[in-house]
């Protein structure tokens, strides 16, 4: 594998990240550096820190020691003249926050607001656009993720699917500049995995910084640029997917691979059947994937991104299942 | 067959004489209710508001909580009318009434606030404050709308309660319903009408009550029973 040379500056950097619940250390030292348009899978077996991870990056949980920089400002802490830390003014932090766009596993969609409500009340409160403005943004978001139709249903009325994407809509209309994915299709039912991943990876094409929390073993190895496995609250490697899947050092990101291969090959046959329509969420192409994105070292996503829907299938093949 | 008429004329004859003192006892009654619950959703609010998040101060409320709810409201209007002035504070009996019932009140629903609180999961907060959304605008926007078709009907419940309540304010002379139905049978010994009178009232306004609230109730819950 040749070695990945990157020239612009890292979006998100965490360094020596350390975070405890009680006395139980949930991140061991987390460093990892993200990179403008880079998607990235976060892997492992559960209780990990994953979601933990995901959520000291934009301060939903604070974190002990270390620190995480965002576009190379650090979040949630300062450092005081005579070198202690203190913590960051609320507003502050909301005001980095709107860097960070994150998707949840259970949605998090506000249920006695409609779908448009939903996507439009961030837009109206914290970007402080007027009513007429705010619903037109909304609009265009909900069309991108395939919800035209359905602006003025409750989540009650909306599928476990569709209410993920009006989730990823919500946070999109707020330009955020990395977009956060914590088992985003975890809680879904099978048949409707798809949609969203659809989505998220459009988004991938359109240059989007990632980092995705998954399961999702196919669209990792097709989408992600880097795949980072944790264990124990430890990174225990990282790499290219085809490092990770095909060629990994530790034994025991091995084993967590092969175990996880012979579960999706048994469900496998199903899954990629309702992967395979495709609901038009796609947008034309865009080229943002020059400059930075150049040198991810994931060449066939970008020249196939006419077809990316197919990355993923792809990627299962790739994997062999 | 000329009980009726009898009755009829029976009736007439009692509104007659007592009508005026029957309607300042509904007026007083309503009104003070009406100041009372309002400044005890209020009080109640505002004491769970402060105790978010900090423990200290919810340390304390919760000795304001624990004590008005833990005593007879009757206990606590003495102390207040006719304890009052031994530490200077003396009030007019409609006056100590109301702040009586009202803090009487507050007890009860800042309980019924908390629990619209510890309703709204902490996914739907936590993806408001990923958004950057402000405090206010999240209790505002999200967390009263959300927790309001749960909260109405204990606090439906809770209004009824206290207005029925609302009679023991007779034992400190507040010149409200109660009080003036037994005053009316102290003067003119006619003893089954205003009871029956006074039953009736308390009967009407709690259902209107109730009929309210499930009217509010229905109107904010619509989002739940959608169909797909
Ligand atoms: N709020 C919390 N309080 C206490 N322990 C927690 C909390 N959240 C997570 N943990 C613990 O931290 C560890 C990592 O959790 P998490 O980050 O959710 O793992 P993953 O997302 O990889 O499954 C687990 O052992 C979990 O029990
Ligand atoms: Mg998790």
């Amino acid at each position: 594998m040749a070695p990945i040379t990157v020239h612009t500056p890292p979006v998100l950097q965490l360094r020596d990240v350390h975070k405890h619940f009680g006395d139980v250390h949930v991140l061991k030292g987390i460093n990892l550096e993200i990179f403008p348009s880079q998607v990235v899978c976060l892997i492992g077996p559960s209780g990990s820190g994953k979601s933990t991870l995901l959520r000291c990056i934009n301060f939903l949980e604070e974190y002990d020691c270390g620190e995480v920089l965002i576009f190379g400002e650090r979040i949630g802490y300062s450092t005081s003249y005579d070198g202690r830390r203190v913590p960051m003014p609320k507003e502050h932090i909301r005001v980095m926050r709107r860097d960070l766009g994150m998707v949840f596993q259970h949605f998090n969609l506000w249920p006695h607001m409609t779908a448009v409500e939903n996507v439009s009340e961030a837009v109206r409160s914290v970007k402080k656009k007027n009513i007429t403005e705010a619903l037109r943004i909304s609009r265009d978001m909900l069309a991108k993720v395939g919800l035209a139709d359905m602006e003025n249903r409750y989540p009650a009325q909306l599928s476990g699917g569709q209410q993920q994407r009006v989730a990823i809509a919500r946070a999109l209309a707020m330009e955020p500049r990395i977009m956060l994915f914590d088992e985003p299709t975890s809680s879904l039912d099978p048949e409707l995995v798809g949609d969203v991943l659809d989505v998220m990876q459009s988004l991938a094409g359109e240059g989007m910084t990632m980092i995705v929390v998954t399961h999702e073993m196919g669209f990792a190895a097709g989408v992600a640029d880097l795949i980072v496995f944790m264990e124990d609250g430890r990174i225990l490697e990282q790499g290219t997917p085809d490092r990770i899947f095909h060629n990994a050092e530790n034994r025991r990101v091995r084993a967590f691979l092969q175990s996880y291969g012979r579960r999706e090959k048994n469900a496998g046959k199903a899954h990629t059947a309702t992967n395979s329509h495709n609901k038009g969420v796609c947008n034309e192409p865009t080229d943002h994937h020059s400059g930075a994105a150049g040198s991810r070292g994931c060449p066939q996503k970008r020249t196939a991104h006419q077809n990316h829907q197919h990355a993923r299938h792809a990627g299962r093949r790739y994997l062999g299942l | 067959m000329d009980m009726p008429a009898d009755i009829v004329i029976h009736w007439a004859d009692f509104f007659r004489q007592h009508g005026a003192d029957l309607a300042l006892g509904l007026w007083t009654t309503l009104h003070i209710c009406a100041v009372a619950v309002s400044a005890g959703i209020l009080l109640g609010f505002m004491v769970e508001i402060l105790s978010r998040n900090h423990i200290l101060r919810r340390r304390i409320l919760r000795v304001y909580i624990e004590i008005f709810r833990g005593t007879p409201l009757l206990v606590q209007l003495y102390l207040l009318y006719f304890g009052g002035p031994a530490f200077g504070l003396s009030l007019e009996a409609d006056t100590a009434g109301t702040v009586g019932l009202a803090l009487y009140a507050g007890a009860y629903f800042a309980e019924i606030f908390r629990a619209g609180f510890l309703s709204i999961p902490a996914g739907h907060l936590e993806a408001a404050h990923s958004l950057g959304i402000s405090p206010l605008r999240i209790l505002w926007r999200i967390e009263l709308p959300q927790m309001a078709g749960l909260i109405v009907p204990p606090s439906v419940n809770q209004i009824i309660t206290l207005m029925k309540d609302s009679a023991v304010l007779s034992i400190i002379t507040v010149t409200e319903m109660t009080k003036q139905s037994t005053r009316i049978m102290n003067e003119s010994f006619i003893i089954v009408e205003p009871l029956c009178l006074l039953a009736l009232s308390y009967w009407l306004l709690s259902s209107l009550a109730g009929w309210a609230g499930r009217c509010l109730e229905i109107r904010l819950t619509r989002h739940r029973s959608l169909k797909k």
